[in-house]
């Protein structure tokens, strides 16, 4: 059964399903409890902009990907203290005009764009060893900036007025946060797509926090459960010959109400 | 002679042209029991916000023990008006509180934190919840571990925005007697709409209205405060009968 793990790109499948756990585990989880999901969607499909500059100028589309959507998730995140704009006005113009310069980026790209639809929809088969020594990068840079403000996210998330009123600059650290957002669609990007991204970002923190009122204990439920679903669904899509990515996907929905259910039944008063 | 521990001069704040306080002059020394009345949308929130600089004022000037708002957080504990709150966030009340003990970025939390948490959460009665996740406990249990967070700072002023809202009887009176012992280490604020048991306990009162139309000490602050409600008459919808005033 484990045969296909001798292949050299199924090695890789795995590793980059741990690595990703690892994002969606921990910043998953503030994306749930803090509900910047719709901002997160944002940044995920705003970076798709980020994707067309890395062809438009022939470099790794990851690399660029990474500036771009740290810039949206801080106009997003930005733009609506400045300007009277609401933030999910912001957030659904950022949207789309970063998909938007994707595809033009694309157009004036010379040739034609090879394995565009793996940054759509993922293709956790193949990703390169290069890509995941930048997502492991990017997860431990993740880890650290949680180790060390950690106090800082929780403040704002469960009472941002409170938060300042302690001295956090609540501002800044929101900033700070939807930063991790933008660095963790990145991790992400390869294995489930950008149209999936945001799936991976909620769905496992979502299942944890059923189960446990600890955050700590969340983010290592949400890592854990990342690894056996996104591992799941990977060993699903080859045995089935399914897209990877729209499997993993599934797996995670199907868990989602599972759990739901089991929680639910467990709550169930007992009757006599 | 005692310090003042705030000073407003001459505030004005307005929200999209609506003027929400107008020209308000509030002096508060450091050891003062003060109550601030006045009906709903009077702007009592208003003015303590603006006091913990969360909310800039167009014109005018807001000193905390000397300094800007912003810079004397520190020696501010605040009780927020509970309004709705996350429930099933996932957070203790052990937690709760000990965010009250913030230092800034990259500083850990204690042992003496934890003590100042253990002491508040004692003086509120909710020891024994510690650690109960937020979302399980009553609307008055949340106030009560809210106001340990406020006092777990060791605050010099202490900012409460309707504390009793929610607070059985028994616990009020327990509140009361908490404010009347701390009152001696600091200054308390708080917003009221209960004149009747407030002006036994605390020392002054303001009735707000857009305006601050009477501060006094509560014996010659009652005829103002008649007058001053004569024109909101909103309290009567609080339903507080005009007589009890006068029976004092
Ligand atoms: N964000 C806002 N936008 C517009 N108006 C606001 C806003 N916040 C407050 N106001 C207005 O400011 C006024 C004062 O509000 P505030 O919350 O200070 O009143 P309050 O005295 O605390 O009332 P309550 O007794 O109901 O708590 C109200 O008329 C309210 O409508
Ligand atoms: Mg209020």
């Amino acid at each position: 059964m484990l045969e296909f793990l001798q292949y050299q790109f199924m090695q890789n499948a795995f590793i980059a399903a741990i690595l990703v756990s690892i994002a969606c585990g921990v910043v998953g989880t503030y994306v749930v409890i803090k509900k910047i999901v719709f901002i997160s969607g944002g940044i995920s499909h705003a970076a798709f902009g980020g994707i067309g500059l890395g062809y438009l100028w022939g470099i790794n589309p990851i690399l660029t990907a990474i500036p771009f959507s740290i810039i949206s998730a801080i106009l997003m995140g930005g733009v609506s203290k400045k300007v009277n704009i609401s933030e999910d006005t912001a957030i659904g113009i950022m949207w789309s005009v970063g998909m938007a310069l994707g595809i033009i980026f694309i157009n004036l790209s010379p040739g034609y764009a090879p394995d565009l639809f793996s940054y759509l929809f993922g293709s956790i088969l193949t990703v390169p060893s290069s890509d995941l020594v930048i997502m492991l990068i990017l997860d431990l840079i993740i880890i650290f900036t949680v180790l060390a403000f950690n106090r800082e996210f929780m403040a704002i998330s469960f009472d941002e007025e409170f938060a300042q009123v302690i001295g956090v600059r609540s501002n800044l650290f929101y900033m700070v946060l939807l930063g991790l957002v933008a660095l963790s669609v990145v991790v992400l990007i390869k294995v489930v797509g950008i149209i999936m991204v945001i799936a991976l970002l909620t769905i496992p923190a979502a299942i944890s926090k059923q189960f446990t009122y600890n955050l700590r204990n969340l983010m290592i439920l949400s890592i854990g459960l990342g690894m056996v679903l996104t591992s799941g669904g990977l060993w699903l899509s080859y045995l089935f010959d399914l897209s990877s990515g729209a499997t993993i996907v599934i797996v995670l929905g199907i868990a989602f109400v599972i759990a739901s259910l089991l929680k639910k039944s467990l709550e169930q008063p007992i009757k006599a | 002679m005692a310090k003042n521990a705030v000073v407003m001069e001459g505030i004005f704040y307005e929200i999209n042209g609506i003027k929400i306080l107008e020209d308000i002059n509030l002096t508060i020394k450091e050891n003062d029991f003060l109550a601030i009345i006045g009906p709903n949308g009077g702007g009592k929130s208003t003015l303590l916000k603006i006091i913990m600089g969360l909310l800039k004022p167009q014109k005018g000037t807001v000193k905390v023990f000397g300094h800007l708002p912003h810079e004397s957080l520190h020696k501010i504990g605040y009780l927020p008006q509970i309004t709705h709150f996350e429930t099933d966030f996932p957070i203790n009340v052990f937690e709760t509180v000990l965010m009250g003990r913030y230092h800034g970025p990259l500083h850990n939390y204690s042992k003496d934190d934890e003590k100042s948490v253990l002491k508040s959460l004692q003086n509120v009665n909710m020891l024994d919840y510690k650690e109960q996740q937020i979302g399980e406990l009553s609307g008055g249990q949340l106030q009560r571990v809210l106001i340990a967070r406020a006092l777990t700072r060791e605050p010099q002023i202490l900012l409460l925005d309707e504390p009793t809202a929610s607070i059985d009887p028994q616990m009020q009176k327990n509140f009361y007697e908490l404010l009347s012992k701390l009152r001696n280490e600091m200054a308390v604020v708080m917003v009221s709409h209960d004149i009747g048991v407030v002006s036994s306990y605390v020392e002054t009162i303001a009735c707000l209205n857009r305006r601050l139309f009477s501060h006094g000490p509560v014996e010659t602050a009652k005829k103002g405060l008649e007058e001053a409600y004569k024109c909101p008459i909103d309290l009567i919808a609080h339903g507080i009968p005009h007589r009890v005033l006068r029976e004092h």
